[in-house]
Order: structure tokens, then C-alpha cells, then sequence
């Protein structure tokens, strides 16, 4: 899937495509571009996390739905939970600056950035598999019970988080005949489960 | 062999992931282009895909009164309901307009005969309290209760949103309605957008079936129904300037007619999210929304 790829950093074909569609149908750049600042700095948690410990980026690849992430060497399944939160925590430190930095300079533009990068942050703690959330609680039972008992949480998690996203996804849709996001995020989180059935 | 990987293979073999890739980058590329050197397409094209009444900018929207809301836990309720405002595609937000809604704001009673002119309308429109309470909303179609509008800390911005109004690049036009201004332009300036946000328009309260004439000349470029809308007209006007009458009773013209200015395009009604008749008007020039009521001679 990859189309660029810089080193350790990829981009995904999908990311393109995305980035294309949000040039073309939406007006400002407002939108694109809190999306991407907040995209970038979500994957800057990671990243120092993983540094923290001394341990290696295997590659950081840019997809549709954020940024992918593999790690060589981490120690533990402790380090491995932390460094997968911290994404969400940077999400939530940014939104809660922005919306500071915002109130006391009158912008609304870091209103924007604060919204985007706190609904980043909460969407990622979804617990369905390629998502923050999923690999947290992934480590989580692993750590506690075994990995494969955290493969079949996550089997019935995932299917869940995606059944749900869908749901309401194609409710805003039919309510308001041109709001696909929910829904394109369900197909995404759905189509990841289904290609692990595999 | 997995299928993904049996799939990779076959992919590799005839070339078909760089193909892909190539493909990708140029679309993006394309997707630059196009909106750097004709940015006029992409809101074709966005017209094209999410209809004529495009409520593409609320999502900036919601994303702001959630933003908004983290440093100030008191806007949390009110966030939420905005949310659901804007997500659930409402293009007016405060469809309610109870005198509480606009407590900072004078009042205003508009009054044009026939095809009066904006200048003229300047000089001798004076602001005029107005006596008599704003049309109580009777018999509510949506009793849903809306949110009350959060004070701005920064109200200027918003009351002198008009003095640093665009020039309109036409020649002449007149004031659509005789009513008195019941709800105006937007929340807020938007500093990244230069534009305000969630009110796209100016609401003129009036009577049901009063006339609803043409701001200026033009062309029918659609007349329709939109679920908080109501039934609307979108006029064309020269230089890339655009009209939306909201909330009509009827159309008296249809889409693709030319229209004259001040001609009687349609009536006051209050179809769609609204509790009151009123005409909603929004101004666009080069698809940004600006606010009409510099251009009503106030």
C-alpha cells in the first residue's frame, strides 16, 4: 500500500487519496490542515515514547486513518502500553493547550486544532484492533493473561467497536444525506478486522 | 500462502503496486493544482458532491465548540448541543428568535418600497428601536429546545463584523424584505477562515407571505427544499456573487429563470428548522459566505 516512502517514513497510497478528496471537496484549509498537525504531534508522543526507552522506530507510515507505527525492542509489555497511550495523551495535552492558547488569544482557528486533536485523541482510544485503544488493551491482556486470550478480546472488541461505528455512521448519514465520516471510520475499522480474519 | 500475500505477489509481479503508487501521487498532485490555480472547481465540485446548500464549514464548527468547551467546562452543555447542531447538518443554528437571543444587538426595522436602492436605503434608514416584541414562536413545528447562543467574550468582532465588509462587485441592489433583523450573521469571526461561522446568514423576521424580492439581477441557480432550510432559491448575481432566500412560503420563479433586481421572487414562510416566518438571507461572494447586513443599508 505504501506510495512514498522517505527512509523510516512512508506514506500510504490511501493517505494520498485522502488528502486529494479533502483538498478538492473541502473549501478551507482549516480542516486539513488541524487534522494533519494534529495527526503529526499524535504520532510525536509515540515517538518519544518509544525513544525514552531506548528502542527503535521500525518504520512510521502514513494511512488514511492516522499513522501506523512498528517498534523494535521495547522491554516490556509496561513500556509497550505506555508508549501506545502516549499518542492520546500528546492528543490531549494539544487540545487542552490549544484550547488554553485559544481562549487567551481569541483564535479560532486553535479552537479548531484543540477540537480535531481531542476527537483524535478519543477516537483512537477505541478499543478495535488498529487503533490506539485495541493495542493498549491488546498489551494489557496480554501482560495479564496471555496473547492469545488478548487475540480473542480483541476479535470480539473489534467487531463490536466497528458493528457500533457503523451503526451510527449510517445514521448520521441517512440524517443528514452527506455526513459519511462515521461511516467511512466504520468501514475502516471493519475492513482491518476482516483482513485479520485472514 | 495467504491471500494478502498471494495477492502482493501477483500485484508485484505485473508491476502493479508501483502503477498504484504513481497513480496516488498524481492525483494528489492533481487535487493541488486544481485548488491552487482554480479554486472555483473545488467548490463546483464540492457543490456537486454535498448538494447546493453545502455544510461542509460546520464540521470546523463542531470541531471549534468542542475546543472551545476544554478550557471552559460551563460550555460543555452547550458545546454538546451545538455539536449536535452542526454535525446533524443544521445550517441555522439558532432557529429560535426570542428577544433573549440577540440582547446586545439594536434592533432594527427595515423598511424599502418597491426597488429602492442600498444607498438610498443608507441614508435614510436611522436605527429605530423597534416597539412592538419579536414574532413569538407560535405553533413550533420542531419543539426541540435549541441552544441559547454562548456570550462571546470577544462580542466586537461580532457587532463590527460590517466594518471590514468586502466591497460587493455589483452595481446596485436592493433590501429583499421589509421586516426587522431577528437573528445576525454568525457567532464569531474565524481568524484561519476570515469568515463567521454557523449563522451563514441574516434573518429578517416578516410576515408570512410577504414579497421576497431579488437582491439583483441574475439567474435562478436553484430552487429547492432543504430539511432546515426550508424551501430556498439560490440566485446568481454578477461577479461571482450569490443570494439564499431560506424558509419561503412559495416560489414565484423557477430555476433557471433570469430575475430582475427587486423583482418578487418569492414569499415569507417559515418551511424548514425555523419557528417563525422570516427570511433567511446569506450573501456569498466566490462561494465565501459574507454577512449581508452591511449590504441592507444599516
Amino acid at each position: 500500500m505504501t506510495a512514498l516512502s522517505f527512509g523510516k517514513f512512508k506514506i500510504s497510497c490511501g493517505f494520498l487519496l485522502l488528502m486529494a478528496a479533502l483538498l478538492l471537496l473541502n473549501g478551507t484549509p482549516a480542516l486539513w490542515l488541524s487534522l494533519l498537525f494534529a495527526a503529526l504531534w499524535h504520532e510525536a508522543g509515540h515517538i518519544l515514547a518509544v525513544r525514552q526507552y531506548g528502542a527503535r522506530i521500525g518504520s512510521v507510515t502514513l494511512t488514511a486513518a492516522g499513522a501506523v507505527m512498528t517498534t523494535v525492542g521495547l522491554p516490556n509489555y509496561r513500556c509497550e502500553l505506555f508508549c501506545t497511550l502516549s499518542g492520546c495523551i500528546f492528543s490531549f495535552s494539544l487540545a487542552v493547550l490549544a484550547s488554553l492558547a485559544g481562549r487567551a488569544a481569541g483564535a479560532g482557528w486553535l479552537y479548531a486544532l484543540a477540537g480535531m486533536s481531542l476527537v483524535l485523541g478519543l477516537f483512537n482510544l477505541l478499543p478495535a484492533m488498529p487503533l490506539d485503544g485495541g493495542r493498549a488493551l491488546h498489551t494489557a491482556v496480554a501482560a495479564l493473561a496471555s496473547p492469545a486470550a488478548a487475540e480473542k478480546v480483541l476479535f470480539v472488541t473489534s467487531l463490536l467497536t466497528a458493528l457500533g461505528i457503523l451503526i451510527f455512521g449510517t445514521a448520521l448519514l441517512l440524517r443528514t444525506g452527506s455526513n459519511f465520516t462515521l461511516m467511512a471510520a466504520g468501514i475502516y475499522v471493519l475492513m482491518h478486522f476482516v483482513s485479520g480474519l485472514r | 500462502m495467504s491471500l494478502n500475500g498471494m495477492r502482493s505477489r501477483v500485484f508485484r509481479r505485473l508491476g502493479l503496486t508501483r502503477l498504484r503508487a504513481v497513480v496516488c501521487c498524481l492525483v494528489f498532485i492533481l487535487a493541488a493544482a486544481v485548488k491552487l490555480l482554480w479554486p472555483s472547481g473545488t467548490s463546483e465540485l464540492r457543490r456537486f458532491v454535498f448538494g447546493e446548500i453545502d455544510e461542509n464549514e460546520d464540521y470546523i464548527a463542531a470541531l471549534s465548540s468542542i475546543g472551545r468547551s476544554i478550557s471552559s467546562p460551563d460550555e460543555l452543555i452547550n458545546a454538546f448541543s451545538r455539536i449536535y447542531v452542526s454535525v446533524f447538518g443544521e445550517t441555522e443554528s439558532i432557529p429560535v428568535h426570542t428577544p433573549a437571543d440577540v440582547p446586545a444587538i439594536p434592533t432594527v426595522r427595515l423598511s424599502a418600497p418597491g426597488t429602492q436602492s442600498a444607498e438610498m436605503l443608507k441614508a435614510e434608514s436611522a436605527l429605530v428601536p423597534r416597539a412592538e416584541p419579536e414574532p413569538e414562536p407560535e405553533a413550533e413545528p420542531e419543539p426541540a429546545p435549541e441552544p441559547e447562543p454562548v456570550e462571546e467574550p470577544e462580542p466586537v468582532e461580532e457587532t463590527f463584523a460590517s466594518a471590514s465588509a468586502p466591497a460587493l462587485p455589483l452595481s446596485s441592489y436592493v433590501l429583499p424584505v421589509n421586516g426587522s433583523v431577528s437573528s445576525l450573521f454568525g457567532y464569531r469571526e474565524h481568524p484561519l477562515l476570515g469568515e463567521t461561522l454557523f449563522h451563514k446568514g441574516l434573518d429578517i423576521a416578516a410576515n408570512e407571505g410577504d414579497e421576497v424580492r431579488c437582491f439583483a439581477a441574475g439567474y435562478v441557480r436553484a430552487a429547492g427544499e432543504h430539511e432546515n432550510l426550508g424551501k430556498y432559491l439560490i440566485v446568481a448575481h454578477e461577479n461571482g456573487v450569490e443570494t439564499v432566500y431560506g424558509h419561503l412560503s412559495e416560489w414565484c420563479t423557477t430555476e433557471g429563470s433570469t430575475v430582475a433586481e427587486g423583482q418578487k421572487i418569492a414569499l415569507v414562510g417559515q418551511t424548514g428548522a425555523a419557528t417563525g416566518p422570516h427570511l433567511h438571507f446569506e450573501v456569498y461572494i466566490d462561494g465565501e459566505a459574507v454577512d449581508p447586513l452591511p449590504y441592507l443599508g444599516l
